[in-house]
């Protein structure tokens, strides 16, 4: 089996280490001796969406994120097709919000992709901070940093996961989209190296269209254990 | 009225300024807060008394190298000196570096003002203090909980500039951020000329064209987006140089010609280490020729120029060499890294990442860093602290690095490191680790006689 992983954008979309996302994918497939490869797509390249079982779109910043977003304009159907039909996605900040219907700026109203019915608003203040989460969609905790101005508005889908840490009310207690396979995150860290079981969780989804009989055999995951329970119990208290 | 407020202002300053020190707190900015309360203008009042130029150094990396080399330089011509160089560099920390040098009675006789300052402060500080000359050293993202993104922080600046009518910017003509503050502003320039192989690495900072966002080709690299660019699609590229650095050698601390536009030139060899360090003194210099000053006399000053704290700061412990310097962002880690690499010794390195609100909250931008570098068989021994030592250790692992210890930032620490088999240790912490490390080092480092 062979897993392909494309990294969208690097030059653009790498604000906040994404290429630790990218990495921790990469390596969790191959110490199970899964064949992996990573893409690097940039601005001139083409996108085959055939050839990704993993598609990643990262953090930039609000300027990248325009240019990214324009860039994609031309790839609408494809993306919308490769969403549909189940293929995995993780979008991180930049990379979630191009995706629904419209996004704020502090001065603008911008229109997305409108692949995906959510969208974007824009509060003055910016909301940073460390974040734990529970996920009913992974069964555990996922622990992360969030450094952004907007919040998600009208979206039709599950969260990620529920707000343990800052206390959050109403609808801004959840967090994240769930779509098939797509999943649509703020939290940044990066996220994956800390959160190992939903680094797995996305690795088996790619998997499962390939061959539903593999399950992935556990790894040592000591120090991202550390890493992780750090976090829940410095912030969960 | 105004009078009395300011003496006010001043009197009370100072005696805060004492008892802070009694308390041994460092470069604490609560003295200028209240100073700033009691008298909003003395601060408008006492910088007009500076007879000379008031100069400001602003950019993400080098500030305080560049500040107290630009300070030494001018002091050594025999000038009284303003100078924040105890490092606070925000509103309250300049205004303490006024009240500092003048009399009791708000008396100042300074002829040159030497003030580094933040880049999100520099709006908030014009309005007091009017800079003549402004340096901007180079622009990297720095830490992003902090201070937004790049573009904030030109947007920044840009407000305070657009507050000043008279101001030359001495900008760093490698960076193509600089582009952003030229409008309509006079401006030199100081750049360093390609290089011979030198192997910097860290070529990571694709940098998109300022004025049409299409993107810049590249002649050479020096490191992160610095060097000398072209855009593919509009005319923008590299401005004249008016200071250059010529001739880089880098296999004995640094060594490089200084050429101005008129083709003078001078050999500048500094034991300091660091590639970096050349934008330092090359801006230091061309700041300190605008003043209308020559290099002929440069040379001692530059030579007998002590690292400020943390700057690749050296201390003996059992007789071996430690290596302390600040490293806060993917840039300035980057060069960190890429300075200990062009030590071929065998070394043992340490690496403390703290989460302080000094630090920023977020450390996501470790994994901007390329630590992956630190697979080399000269390099003995890593250990890992401060209070986010974990996401550092995995950071390692997926470096590839598996040979790595998570220790305490303590004394034993260090005790340890000095009595390995390695010549050297470098130890690369971020901003709140940088004071206990200093003083766990202070505390058993040999002493003079010792040596």
């Amino acid at each position: 089996m062979k897993i392909n992983i494309c990294h969208l954008y690097p030059n653009l979309l790498n604000l906040y280490g994404d290429k630790g996302n990218v990495e921790t994918l990469y390596h969790r497939i191959k110490n199970r001796g899964i064949d992996a490869f990573v893409t690097e797509v940039n601005e001139n390249d083409k996108i085959d969406f055939d050839n990704i079982d993993i598609l990643y779109i990262g953090a930039g910043s609000e300027k990248e994120q325009r240019l990214v977003l324009d860039m994609l304009k031309p790839y609408r159907e494809e993306l919308l097709n490769y969403i549909e039909s189940s293929k995995v996605l993780l979008g991180v900040s930049s990379g979630y919000e191009i995706l629904g219907k419209y996004y704020k700026t502090k001065s603008d109203n911008i229109k997305a992709l409108e692949i995906l019915d959510f969208s974007m608003d824009y509060q003055e203040k910016r909301i940073t901070d460390n974040v734990i989460l529970n996920s009913g969609i992974i069964n555990s905790t996922i622990v992360g940093f969030e450094n952004h101005n907007t919040y998600l508005n009208n979206s039709a889908y599950k969260p990620l996961g529920e707000y343990i840490y800052p206390n959050k009310t109403d609808e801004k207690a959840y967090e994240g989209i769930v779509y098939k396979n797509t999943i649509l995150t703020h939290l940044l860290g990066p996220v994956l190296p800390k959160n190992p079981i939903l680094c797995d969780f996305i690795i088996q989804k790619a998997i499962d269209l390939k061959d539903e009989t593999y399950k992935l055999t556990p790894l040592d995951d000591s120090l991202e254990t550390l890493a992780h329970n750090y976090i829940v119990n410095r912030f969960s208290e | 009225m105004r009078n009395i407020r300011n003496f006010f202002a001043v009197i009370i300053c100072k005696i805060l300024i004492v008892v802070g020190k009694m308390m041994g707190k460092k470069g604490s900015s609560t003295p200028g807060s209240i100073a700033l309360k009691i008298s909003p203008t003395f601060l408008l009042d006492m910088s007009k008394k500076v007879k000379k130029d008031i100069i400001m150094v602003c950019g993400t990396n080098g500030k305080t190298t560049t500040n107290n080399l630009v300070y030494s330089l001018l002091k050594s011509k025999g000038n009284k000196v303003v100078c924040n160089n105890i490092g606070a560099n925000m509103l309250p920390g300049i205004a303490c570096a006024f009240v500092e040098a003048c009399s009791v009675f708000g008396t100042l006789n300074a002829d040159y003002a030497c003030l580094e300052c933040d880049e999100a402060s520099l709006r908030r500080v014009v309005p007091y203090v009017k800079p003549n000359k402004i340096i901007i050293t180079n622009l990297f993202t720095d830490q992003l909980d902090r201070y937004g993104e790049i573009d904030d922080t030109i947007a920044l600046l840009n407000d305070a500039l657009t507050k000043l009518d008279d101001v030359l910017l001495i900008l760093n003509a490698d960076d193509p951020l600089s582009h952003s503050f030229s409008n309509g502003k006079k401006c030199v320039y100081f750049g360093i000329d390609k290089t011979r192989n030198l192997d910097l690495g860290d070529i990571s900072d694709i940098v998109f064209c300022p004025e049409c966002k299409s993107r810049l080709n590249y002649n050479y690299y020096h490191y992160g987006h610095l060097g000398d660019y072209v855009c593919e699609n509009c005319s923008l590229k590299r401005p004249d140089v008016k200071y250059t650095a010529k001739n880089v050698n880098l296999e004995d601390g640094i060594s490089f010609d200084i050429c101005n536009d008129e083709a003078l030139s001078k050999n500048i060899s500094l034991s300091y280490k660091g590639f970096y360090n050349i934008y330092n003194v090359l801006s230091a210099l061309s700041v300190y020729s605008e003043c209308g000053y020559t290099f002929d006399d440069v040379d001692s000053v530059l030579s007998s120029y002590k690292a400020q704290i943390g700057r690749m700061e050296s201390f003996y412990v059992n007789s071996k060499e430690f290596i302390l310097n600040l490293s806060k962002n993917p840039a300035g880690f980057n060069q960190a890294i890429s300075t200990l690499m062009q030590d071929k010794r065998d070394k043992s390195i340490l690496v403390a990442i703290n989460d302080k609100p000094g630090d920023g909250t977020d450390v996501s931008w470790l994994w901007n860093v390329n630590f992956e570098k630190l697979n080399d068989e000269t390099i003995k021994n890593i250990y890992i602290t401060g209070i986010r030592k974990y996401d550092m250790a995995l950071r390692l692992k997926y470096s590839g690095i598996n040979k790595f210890e998570i220790v305490e930032n303590n004394i034993q620490t260090l005790k340890n490191m000095s009595s390995h088999n390695t010549d050297i240790c470098y130890l690369l912490v971020n901003y709140t680790a940088l004071f206990d490390t200093q003083n766990n080092l202070k505390a058993i480092m040999d002493k003079k006689e010792d040596k």
